[in-house]
């Protein structure tokens, strides 16, 4: 029997760690220098969730910015999405909430997790609880990750794909 | 088939397929033709390629030309390739160009990511701005903040001299006219007992006026006025209240030659600090020591050293004494007298001329403290010839009739001390209030007035105005006497009409006297006038 496939789109503005995220999560790796993507990049893990075995095809779409913008042809197909912010810049909260109503208005709603990303600069943050309790308390789930040391990066990917399971049930 | 064999080989070239999709499903999603792998050898297209898969829905029901965008996927090595594609719908063909990524594509990542770089320096470089702006702002409510307490400082340190100067007033006035045994002789035991008390209340003074000089210092609000003057004068004017504290200890005090030089500083805090060090060189000598005081002018530079034959300092003391509240000899044989600030205070005079402060000491055999003080360019560049001892005061003598002095002051002990200390000489009239006051000179012209600054019904200030508004008391000195004593009280009270200021406590009768003969000598002459005139 073939695993569970589920296409999971990664999407924040440009420079806020949607690559490293993967590259974390699928490599086990992190590169302190950044390179940005063009277009998408596309990426796959296996993983057994609950003794279920699933196949997520990740999605990492071009940070946002004036040039790129998102294609809704590229979130056709999507189970998930993981909404990623840089905790240092507050600018690229506003931009993960713009992109989930953008996203919910084009394909409907989905499961989908904020990263608050950078967890390694906390002492540099902007983004701090009081902008974040709201969504949590609209119903969001939200999570502190870090690329660089890897913190809350496999559970993040583990939340949502049990809230994919979930939404097959 | 020659000819599809050139094109494909051409295409090659530019690292692009085409590819046709015929009815019969030659090319379909999930599987290219075979020989898409003689191209592409690593690329994995198909079911292992979701973007083409996704792209594909689109390719063939959508507009005449379909762009796909960019991708990167993983190829069948593991590694990464990036790839284009157009979905072409012309003459009824269906063409799919699938283009692989190269160099080109490489050189326009690099210029994307340095744009996007230059972006990110650019916000962080906002958010430093910001930092920094934002650091300003806390440090300017900061510095509000040390301000208003500094405020707050000055006004709890005028409000503290205020209210401990005014009973201080009675205590050291009130034990000097006891000691003087104006009222009664009084015998050893007691004569003892005043002696502490007087010493106690003088020294809660100097606690008071240290502690006020070192808040002045410490906020920069200490102001100096240089001035040139003998040497000879302003030690003579120090050592005459040195020698009463020398005699009580039997210390000999030794003057050097001190003759012909000039002093550049300001006058009073110059004095000061020869009287924090003599004073301090008298408290650490032993009985029938010696305290000798020497100076001496080279290059410019004036340098005075105050040696004595005292306990001396350890050396590892040698520089904390300089710091406020350190005692020398904190031990079971330290001698803990003193407030503490007296030569932290005059360093920093020291400084504050320019100049600096050394000590030279040995433990058992005595110290010798050294200060220099430049003698300013802006000062005449000879030393001007010393002036002559100046002559004491003219004796005053009693005029015909007894002068009327009145005692304006609302605290009943402050005012029996000005009359206790006037009446063996003068008329003493004593009033409590500003109303009660006027009310008086009305029915009794007073030769001169004794004005308390801060009495109930008005302030001194406004007396004085009304006073100077009366025909009958125009002309009549008033002075300030005051237990304001901060820095500028003086100036401001000599400036707004009084001819005189004293500031409380008024250690004794004669300091009063020296305050009041000299403008009594004025009134008196200018009647002595107007009886001969008339």
């Amino acid at each position: 029997m073939s695993p569970i496939q589920k296409k999971v789109c990664m999407a924040g503005s440009f420079g806020v760690g949607k690559t490293s995220l993967v590259r974390r999560y699928v490599e086990s790796m992190f590169d302190e220098r950044y390179h940005t993507t063009v277009g998408v990049k596309i990426d796959k893990k296996q993983v057994t969730v609950d003794g279920k075995a699933m196949t997520m095809v990740l999605w990492d779409l071009a940070g946002e910015d004036g040039v790129a913008v998102l294609r809704p042809s590229h979130l056709r197909g999507a189970s998930g999405v993981i909404l990623v912010a840089d905790g240092c810049r507050a600018g690229t909260l506003d931009n993960a909430i713009s992109l989930e109503q953008r996203i919910t208005a084009e394909i409907g709603s989905l499961p989908f997790i904020l990263a608050l990303n950078k967890l390694d600069l906390a002492a540099e943050w902007e983004i701090h609880a009081a902008a974040v309790e709201p969504l949590v308390r609209s119903g969001w789930t939200c999570t502190r990750t870090s690329a660089k040391s890897g913190a809350g990066v496999d559970e993040m990917f583990l939340t949502l794909a049990r809230k994919m399971l979930g939404q097959d049930q | 088939m020659n000819e599809p064999t050139i094109a494909l080989e051409a295409l090659t070239a530019l690292d692009i397929v085409v590819l046709e999709a015929k009815d019969d499903g030659l090319f379909v999603v999930g599987r290219p033709p075979a020989w898409f792998h003689q191209v592409f050898a690593d690329v994995d297209l198909g079911g292992a390629s979701p973007y083409m898969d996704n792209f594909l829905l689109d390719a063939w029901s959508g507009p005449l030309r379909l762009y796909s965008g960019v991708w990167t996927q993983r190829d069948r090595n593991g590694g990464e390739c990036s790839l284009e594609a157009w979905a072409v719908q012309l003459a009824g063909r269906r063409l799919l160009l699938i283009h692989r990524l190269g160099e080109e594509f490489e050189m326009r990542q690099a210029a994307l990511q340095q744009a996007r770089e230059a972006r990110l320096s650019y916000e962080r470089l906002g958010k430093v701005t910001r930092g920094l702006a934002d650091d300003k702002l806390r440090l300017e409510m900061r510095n509000r903040e040390v301000e208003r307490i500094n405020q707050l400082k000055n006004e709890f340190l005028a409000s503290m001299s205020h209210e401990l100067r005014t009973p201080l007033n009675a205590i050291i006035g009130f034990s000097s006219l006891l000691a003087e045994e104006s009222a009664g002789p009084l015998n050893g035991e007691q004569r003892s007992y005043v002696a502490h008390v007087a010493r106690a209340s003088r020294h809660l003074l100097d606690l008071i006026n240290d502690i006020l000089d070192l808040s002045k210092i410490e906020a920069g609000r200490m102001e100096i006025s240089p001035e040139v003057f003998p040497l000879a004068e302003a030690l003579e004017e120090v050592l005459a209240t040195i020698r009463p504290l020398a005699r009580d200890k039997n210390i000999k005090v030794v003057r050097g030659d001190s003759s012909g030089r000039q002093v550049w500083a300001d006058r009073i805090r110059f004095k000061q600090i020869l009287y924090n060090l003599l004073s301090n060189a008298i408290k650490f000598t032993p009985s029938k020591g010696e305290v000798r005081i020497d100076a001496a002018m080279k290059d410019n530079q004036l340098t005075v050293a105050v040696t004595d034959t005292g306990i001396g300092i350890p050396r590892e003391e040698q520089e904390a004494i300089f710091e406020k509240f350190h005692q020398v000899g904190n031990g079971p044989k330290g001698i803990r007298e003193g407030t503490g600030l007296g030569l932290a205070i005059t360093k920093r005079l020291v400084e504050q001329h320019g100049g600096e402060i050394r000590v030279y000491s040995e433990p058992g055999l005595g110290s010798r403290f050294v200060f220099t003080l430049p003698y300013s360019a802006g000062s005449p560049a000879q030393p001007a010839p010393e002036l002559p001892e100046s002559a004491p005061p003219p004796k005053f003598t009693a005029p015909e009739r007894r002068m009327r002095i009145a005692i304006v002051e609302d605290n009943p002990a402050s005012r029996a001390l000005f009359e206790a200390m006037l009446k063996p000489s003068y008329e003493v009239a004593c009033y409590e209030t500003g109303a009660a006051a006027l009310a008086g000179f009305g029915r009794e012209r007073p030769d001169l007035v004794l004005l308390d600054i801060a009495l109930p019904d008005m302030n001194g200030l406004d007396l004085l105005r009304l006073i100077r508004a009366e025909p009958s008391t125009r002309l009549s000195p008033v002075v300030a006497v005051s237990a304001h004593a901060m820095s500028g009280d003086r100036e401001r009270f000599l400036t707004a009409g009084f001819n005189q200021y004293l500031s409380k406590p008024i250690a004794d009768r004669a300091t009063l006297l020296r305050a009041i003969e000299p403008l009594l000598r004025v009134v008196e002459d200018a009647s002595g006038r107007g009886r001969a005139a008339s």
